[in-house]
């Protein structure tokens, strides 16, 4: 039986989680705070899930990718719901890695935000240039997608030492 | 790990996934417009979007207050209209000297542009991931906003209106490879299709391919859209500033400037009507 001091921690973690949402979200879409280095620009809620499921179950990161999703697919260019899809069945899979065979440590969190981040640019150009038979459609692979991978992952490092001292405080 | 493929959460995930997957096929097959949830989505975060654009819009316009003095930015301004004035005014010229050979129809169509009808619209948010600068603007359907219109500022061409929501709209520009427009070279009359090249767009340029070999078009030339495809007849978009060989196809393309910095619109017009209007439904895509 959780007691009621757990409960109101975990509705403050909740709550602290969607307001980061709402900051990367921020960061993302205004041009006053741009984080692009060249042609790289970082999606910074991969990372940001990924250690979400690690600390607050993969659900929880499941449900915040499909909400971000849509939200992404609002804006998005070109692709229906892909954004939606994508981020949603890549941070499932990365939760159930998470809960069956990672530790949490910063190697695994690294690990897998690079990973999680290479499968969704990969898939974006996919569907966005190869499907679509756009020319040139590697150059994007090699001159935005894979640096905007490695640039995302990045990202895990202050994420994972932010949520570590927050779970140590809490014990 | 076979008690998660089987738990509740997981089943519940696999309805989720394809009820968004049967979405995305209704969204598609009806096509042009946002799926249900975009457009739920869109219509609740639009206004959102327009403070926070017009928030970041303050703090930049005070960024560069501070850095310039006011009078230095509304004397930039009006020369930029002086600068836009007399580029159609070039352009008007180029026509009256051609009129001889075979303008006449050109500039009849040009006359028909009293019967252009306008939308005002905000630019609200911008696809960072998309490397052709593509946007959302605050006017929907409701606002008498259609697929495929056109999407122009007082510079030129900005681009055409891709998908349609409620209150919001997507644009994709001209320097995506996904638009191609008929255009001619204002001075010689030489044809060809704008359209975007992702080397290109890195350099906020774009592409008009199908270039005669023997034709006489140069550096330095207006184009204008011919009026084939999507687009009416007589709108600005750049000024030719390199000739070259494709490496994918070895023909004649020109690199093309926009007259319009699409990566620091604001604003936009969208042409909701003009004679000729909806005789292509497609964008030259096929």
């Amino acid at each position: 039986m959780i007691n009621v001091k757990e409960k109101n921690r975990n509705n403050i973690i909740l709550a602290l989680q969607i307001f980061a949402v709402f900051c990367i979200a921020v960061i993302h879409y205004s041009t006053l705070f741009s984080v692009k280095i060249g042609t790289a620009s970082p999606l910074i809620i991969i990372p940001f899930l990924i250690i979400v499921s690690y600390y607050s179950g993969m659900w929880r990161g499941v449900i915040f990718a499909f909400a971000y999703g849509i939200y992404m697919d609002s804006v998005a260019a070109e692709t229906l719901c892909f954004n939606t899809l994508a981020l949603g069945l890549i941070i499932c899979v990365c939760g159930v890695l998470i809960t069956y065979f990672f530790n949490r440590n910063i190697s695994a969190v690294l690990l897998l935000s690079l990973g999680a981040a290479l499968a969704y640019f990969v898939l974006k150009w996919l569907f966005s240039f190869v499907f679509t038979a756009t020319e040139g459609h590697h150059i994007y692979l090699f001159r935005y997608a894979v640096p905007s991978a490695i640039y995302s992952a990045v990202f895990a490092l202050p994420f994972y030492y932010i949520a570590k001292f927050f779970s140590n405080k809490q014990k | 790990m076979r008690f998660f493929f089987r738990s509740r959460q997981f089943k519940i995930l696999l309805i989720s996934i394809a009820a968004i997957a049967v979405l995305s096929i209704i969204a598609a097959v009806l096509g042009g417009t946002l799926t249900p949830q975009s457009s739920l989505i869109s219509a609740i975060t639009s206004p959102f979007e327009g403070v926070a654009a017009d928030i970041s819009a303050f703090f930049k316009d005070a960024g560069k207050r501070f850095q310039n003095n006011e009078k230095a930015i509304l004397e930039n301004a009006e020369l930029q209209k002086e600068i836009d004035k007399l580029r159609e005014q070039l352009a008007e010229y180029d026509e009256a000297v051609r009129q001889n050979e075979f303008y006449e129809n050109y500039l009849e169509i040009k006359d028909q542009n009293k019967d252009f009808q306008f939308q005002p619209a905000e630019i609200i948010a911008r696809d960072t991931d998309d490397p052709f600068g593509s946007f959302v603007i605050n006017k929907g359907s409701l606002n008498d906003i259609s697929q495929y219109d056109p999407i122009i500022t007082d510079a030129g061409l900005v681009g055409y209106v891709s998908k349609v929501g409620l209150t919001t709209s997507k644009v994709t520009t001209i320097l995506s490879p996904q638009l191609k427009v008929g255009a001619l070279d204002n001075r010689t009359g030489d044809s060809g299709v704008i359209t975007g090249d992702i080397t290109l767009s890195q350099k906020g340029l774009c592409k008009m391919n199908n270039l005669v070999r023997n034709g006489k078009i140069a550096v330095g030339d207006y184009v204008v859209s011919s009026g084939e495809g999507i687009f009416p007849a007589g709108l600005l978009i750049g000024e030719i500033s390199a000739i070259g060989n494709d490496a994918y196809t070895g023909t004649l393309y020109a690199s093309v400037t926009p007259f319009t910095d699409i990566s620091s619109l604001r604003s936009v017009m969208a042409i909701t009507y003009f004679p000729g209007q909806g005789s292509e439904k497609v964008t030259a895509n096929d």
